[in-house]
């Protein structure tokens, strides 16, 4: 298990998984791949970790990933918005009532040749100009697919589609899993992680960190996530102090009993982890940055990624080359009303990413940390009467120094009523797959073209991995 | 007819000449095996076989001897087995007599069909009710029109009425197969037979032997408090337990009583002195939680809010409306032993949940305007409120198509069309879909105008005909889903998670499903029978905490923290309940109708498969148990146990004190003490080694501590431990 710091290896309780891992990465040449069964169907990542850390850059070569997740599903579709004026025509046929006016819609510096002209949503100005700057593209019409799906085939062959396609909970969980033909509790940043972890050092906590809770996305076999909130780590009242040493005492021996239930096992596991972690993680951001005065705006996002920027600056201390984080904020499934909510979330948004990339820049990190939006799905282009309902493709954000920015990727659809990739009511079948996205920034991460399918075991039905291109051009691989 | 389920059978090919058997067998059923050695109880004390080997087979007649306990055989005499002995063609061919063997008072079927093919119709040719063990044989007169091949097959009767009692069981139990609740009450069989054994009555079977009753200890009467309130007090405990009552007793007079509901609590509140704001929904949820005696209510409608969820967060309604929310949470309070189809309705109808999910002015179809249905409430209707994304099994295992997939309870299309069935409704007390009243205490109304009036097509083949009533439209909906086989696994499943264990037997799912589709009086979806057979089934009562060391659930913080409240009294002195709620979802992971979304504060398919070691295990209560939660919630614990009950710097006066003269008087005798805490909170199953630890910690500090700080320890460590958190 990876929860376990360097400096806490030295007890005897602690060091046994650590042992373990060695271990079996020792033998890992051939014969361990069968043991790996016990841990989950995809092959165990551990064994290749070596092959990243001899193949990654020297010197100080940190990067991380930041997903920001919108919970409910984005209706995309009124985030970026066709400006030319027929397509902003269709765009008003399809979506009638939901349609934002086209004289609010914020222009592009620039359209690049063969592209729609697109706008974006009034609110995000920020967005908007470190698109300019080239720190920001979109993903057109990404979604998850298990194959590339035509209508035709959607109406034929609902066995290759997504399973519980349209629902949140299915959805969510295959947006962070990459895996839409299978019921699973690996995510491809846990596998992402598991693939790098030599870099970091064995068992390294810090790898993966969430500001939001547990999720699948960075949970995989051996990996879970360090789960934190806003205010960092938390740990029992008094728990230095001599006048409850007894209560110190007691509550350590409680946790040094075993059990054979196991629930009860897994319980005094998380609270040992909580405890022992909090002390390592909080020792370590208080020596990185003591008091920051950095503001992010964005209300909780913004509160989460001030977190995710505390946790950056102490990755010495911490001793990590590569992690994940996760934010995440909710309240995007807008049935019942779109437009006024919808807005005050992009406002949110807006502010969060801009504050968080100017304050990434200021430090000079912004070409360490690339950051992505993903969300459930996109929504349906036509009305329910104020709000829009549960769709499939929608577009996405990565904002970051390492991102060729200034350009959309992937194909902004077609929006008319019926057309080729409308399954009914203008939910779009995804012309990028969510492997494809992904695949861009786990090359940028560290990963050889050789290992991708281990983090994205899909990826092949969709990009031929002996091509030379990148699977779409969006991270500058340096 | 569910013969194919409840029967075992052998088969025969009767070709009209040569002859040829193949024979398998079903999977064997539940069985009423206390020392779950694998063969049944009654058989045991019957046959006098209780040191046979299940593996075995004694009498060398090829049935194993847990089989014969299956099938009620006597395991010590060769003629005592089933099977088919053989058949013969007499009279010219005109006359099939087969020859099998029976055990006495057990009914056979023989059957027959043209072919083996799965979906061929077997016609039943013959029942026989065996007056005694042996060999039986059954003549057949073959007519010109009868096909050149016919297969027979020869079923024994296992589990009829599939109440988890076979039908030589129920046979020598006075009991009948073909009606699971024929011990006249309203549990069913096993159930029945079960109570009466651990409220400690002997059962006297057939034959003359008897199976005494269990002597009920206190401990397991605290156990199955903790699984059906908000947590037992002392005095309960004793209560109980010293009264002789059984659990279905106790049940039975819990669902008795008048709900403590919500209206009655938020208007207590308001007499002492509360605001008609946001905070009196929690005031009144707390008043009811703690003090109401109808604990098995409360407790049932907490869990309903986690199934039928609406939340503050996402319907500003429910956060700033007391009347909405606390209307809400009554019809779960009220409708928690009543019929599901029914409390789907009332939720339906809910402005509560109109607003949450959207469906409160929902509106048909308008092309013109390029307007649908908004599709929010009848999907999540379906896939979280009463059937889910799969079929299922009874025993909740998902049903597979040819090519072993899973089975897609709906598509979009049936969305799209529950959608136009949920059109038309706007609050109560308007004179029209487009009128405006601001009416959260009333249910909304449906209006036909602006309902879809075309035909529906729902699940599993239902249909509604054009131009009915917009009400008729929605009850026929909701029967539709509360008919599918679905529904039963998979509500049944909720409930047993919220309750007892978090990993319930196929069996278990079984058992509780077969309730919720016939509670005995042909009633589909009655909860009192669900609640009933979910707490007083085999694998939730046992002999006390399982030994599966999967067995149990983590508790939920929420209960625990009300648990609290109830062991030790907390009360200010003006009988109000303030407790500051602003920072529970932060610290606990729970608030009654503030779940973060639909999916409730967890999923039940939540897998900690790294901590669990195995990866078929679910646990939801661990998606809250965050490195964050897994210490706040031990903070807030401490800080309520030393300071008071809900304490607020702000408004000390009302802080809820609590009681701890009984045990205070006690801390001179920790082993006492701790007896009685033990007793309250987990049940008897504190450990020795924590024991220990908690009469150190009590003589910490160089032995200088207070009796009250002795006593908040002791406290403290109890109720942080595993032996409570994991209840089991």
């Amino acid at each position: 298990m990876q929860f376990y710091a360097k400096e806490m290896m030295k007890g005897d309780h602690k060091s046994q998984d650590a042992i373990g891992r060695r271990k079996f990465m020792g033998e890992a040449s051939c014969a361990a791949v069968a043991g790996s069964a016990a841990l989950g169907s995809l092959v165990n990542l551990s064994l290749l970790g070596k092959l990243a850390a001899e193949e990654a850059p020297a010197g100080d070569d940190y990067r991380a990933l930041v997903c920001v997740f919108l919970a409910g599903g984005n209706d995309s579709f009124n985030m970026l918005v066709p400006r030319g004026a027929d397509r902003y025509l269709e765009y008003t046929d399809v979506r009638r009532n939901l349609a934002l006016p086209r004289n609010a819609l914020l222009p592009f510096s620039q359209t690049a040749q063969g592209q729609k002209e697109l706008g974006l949503h009034p609110e995000l100005r920020r967005v908007r100009d470190t698109y300019d700057n080239g720190d920001l593209a979109f993903v057109a019409n990404v979604g998850t697919l298990q194959q590339p799906v035509t209508k035709e085939s959607y109406e034929l062959s609902p066995a290759l589609l997504p399973d519980g396609l349209f629902s949140h909970s299915d959805q969510q969980r295959q947006w962070h899993t990459s895996l839409p033909d299978r019921s699973s509790t690996s995510g491809w940043l846990g596998r992402l992680s598991g693939l790098v972890q030599d870099l970091n050092g064995p068992q390294n906590f810090a790898s993966a960190i969430s500001v939001s809770g547990v999720n699948v996305i960075q949970s995989a076999a051996g990996t879970l996530p360090y789960v934190i909130g806003p205010n960092g780590s938390r740990g029992l009242t008094d728990w230095n102090r001599a006048n409850w040493s007894h209560g110190r005492q007691a509550v350590t021996n409680q946790l040094d009993l075993e059990y054979e239930n196991l629930l009860q096992k897994a319980f005094i596991k998380r609270k040992k982890d909580a405890i022992e972690l909090n002390e390592v993680f909080r020792t370590a951001l208080d020596t990185a940055s003591g008091y920051d005065d950095t503001v992010i705006g964005g209300g909780q996002l913004g509160e989460q990624l001030k977190m995710v920027f505390q946790v950056i600056k102490a990755r010495g201390e911490l001793e990590v080359r590569r992690q994940t984080f996760f934010v995440m904020l909710g309240g995007w499934d807008l049935h019942s009303e779109l437009l006024d909510p919808h807005e005050a979330l992009l406002n949110q948004l807006d502010d969060a990413l801009g504050d968080f990339n100017a304050a990434l820049k200021g430090d000079g990190l912004s070409d360490q940390v690339t950051t992505f939006t993903a969300s459930d799905f996109g929504r349906s282009l036509t009305s329910n009467g104020q709000g829009s309902d549960h769709g499939w493709g929608g577009h996405q954000i990565v904002m970051g120094g390492a991102v060729n920015g200034g350009r959309i990727y992937g194909e902004y659809p077609d929006l008319y009523e019926d057309n080729p990739l409308d399954v009914g009511r203008g939910r779009l079948i995804p012309t990028t797959s969510v492997d494809e996205y992904f695949a861009e920034m786990a090359c940028w991460f560290g990963v050889s073209r050789q290992q991708l399918p281990l983090v994205l075991p899909n990826l092949n039905r969709f990009y031929d991995l002996t091509r030379p291109e990148q699977p779409l051009g969006f991270m500058n691989l340096g | 007819m569910n013969a194919n389920s409840a029967c075992l059978w052998r088969f025969v090919r009767a070709v009209l000449w040569g002859a040829f058997f193949p024979v398998f067998f079903q999977p064997a059923f539940a069985l009423f095996d206390l020392n779950e050695n694998g063969m049944g109880d009654f058989w045991e004390l019957y046959y006098g076989a209780g040191e046979l080997e299940p593996d075995g087979d004694e009498d060398g007649d090829g049935n194993r001897n847990d089989f014969e306990s299956l099938i009620g055989s006597d395991p010590f005499d060769p003629e005592s087995y089933f099977g088919v002995n053989g058949y013969r063609f007499e009279n010219n061919n005109t006359r099939l007599v087969f020859n099998f063997q029976a055990v006495k008072g057990v009914r056979y079927y023989i059957e027959s069909a043209s072919s083996l093919h799965p979906e061929a119709v077997w016609r039943r040719d013959h029942t026989i009710l065996s007056n005694g063990t042996g060999a039986i044989e059954v003549e057949f007169f073959i007519n010109s029109g009868f096909e050149r091949t016919r297969y027979f097959r020869v079923g024994q009767e296992t589990d009829e009425d599939q109440d988890g009692l076979t039908a030589w069981e129920e046979s020598v139990l006075g009991l009948s197969d073909r009606d699971a609740t024929s011990n006249g009450g309203n549990l069913s069989d096993l159930s029945w037979v079960f109570d009466r054994h651990f409220s400690g009555n002997e059962i006297v079977i057939n034959g003359g032997a008897s199976l005494p009753g269990a002597a009920r200890s206190i401990e397991d009467v605290s156990r199955f408090l903790n699984q059906a309130t908000f947590g037992p007090t002392y005095e309960m405990i004793q209560e109980l337990h010293s009264s002789g009552q059984s659990y279905a007793g106790w049940i039975d007079e819990q669902m008795a009583m008048e709900p403590t509901t919500l209206e009655w609590s938020l208007a207590s509140e308001l007499e002492k002195g509360a605001e008609f704001d946001h905070k009196l929904f929690h005031r009144g949820w707390w008043r009811s939680a703690v003090t109401g005696p109808d604990q098995l209510r409360q407790r049932i409608a907490f869990a309903l809010s986690q199934i039928l969820v609406v939340s503050g967060q996402g319907a500003d309604i429910v956060r700033g409306s007391p009347e909405a929310s606390g209307g809400y949470y009554d019809i779960l309070l009220e409708g928690s032993f009543g019929n599901y189809t029914d409390l789907l309705e009332k939720v339906t109808y809910s402005i509560g949940m109109g607003f949450y999910l959207g469906h409160h002015r929902n509106q048909k179809e308008n092309p013109e305007l390029g307007i649908f249905p908004d599709e929010n409430y009848a999907r999540e209707l379906m896939q979280l409120f009463s059937i889910g994304l799969w079929e299922l099994n009874p025993d909740g295992t998902q049903k597979r198509d040819y090519e072993g997939r899973p089975i897609p309870t709906y598509t979009n299309f049936h969305i799209t069309e529950l959608a136009k069935v949920m059109t038309g409704f706007n609050w109560g007390g308007t004179s029209s879909f487009i009128a405006y009243a601001s009416r959260p205490d009333l249910p909304m109304t449906i209006w036909d105008d602006y309902h879809d009036q075309g035909e529906k097509f729902l699940v599993n083949g239902g249909y509604i005909p054009p131009r009915q009533l917009a009400r008729k439209d929605v009850r026929m909906a909701l029967e539709n889903l509360v008919n599918h086989p679905s529904s039963g696994p998979f509500i049944g499943r909720l409930l047993i998670q919220r309750l007892v264990t978090s990993n319930p037997s196929h069996d278990y799912i079984r058992r509780v499903s077969r309730v919720f589709a016939n509670n005995g009086r042909g009633e589909r979806g009655d909860l009192a029978a669900v609640v009933r057979a979910i707490l007083l089934d085999p694998e939730a009562r046992g002999y006390g905490p399982s030994i599966d060391p999967s067995y149990g659930k983590m508790r939920e913080p929420y209960v625990s923290y009300v648990h609290l409240a109830r062991a030790f009294d907390a009360r200010n002195e003006v009988g109000s309940f303030p407790v500051w709620t602003a920072t529970h979802l932060d610290s606990l992971g729970q608030l009654p109708l503030m779940s973060p979304s639909v999916f409730n504060f967890y999923l039940p398919d939540y897998q900690p498969a790294i901590e669990l070691g195995r990866e078929d295990l679910f646990a939801p209560e661990f998606q809250i148990l965050t490195p964050a939660k897994v210490v706040s919630w031990p903070n807030l614990l401490r800080r309520d146990i030393e300071l008071g009950f809900g304490y607020l710097h702000s408004n000390p006066e009302a802080t809820m004190f609590h009681d701890f003269s009984d045990e205070l008087a006690l801390v001179d005798d920790p082993g006492a003490l701790i007896d009685r805490l033990d007793l309250m909170f987990t049940y008897g199953t504190l450990r020795p080694e924590t024991r220990g630890i908690i009469v150190e910690a009590m003589n910490g500090q160089g032995g200088n501590l207070s009796d009250e700080r002795k006593l908040w320890m002791a406290i403290y460590l109890v109720m942080t431990s595993p032996e409570y958190a994991i209840l089991r």
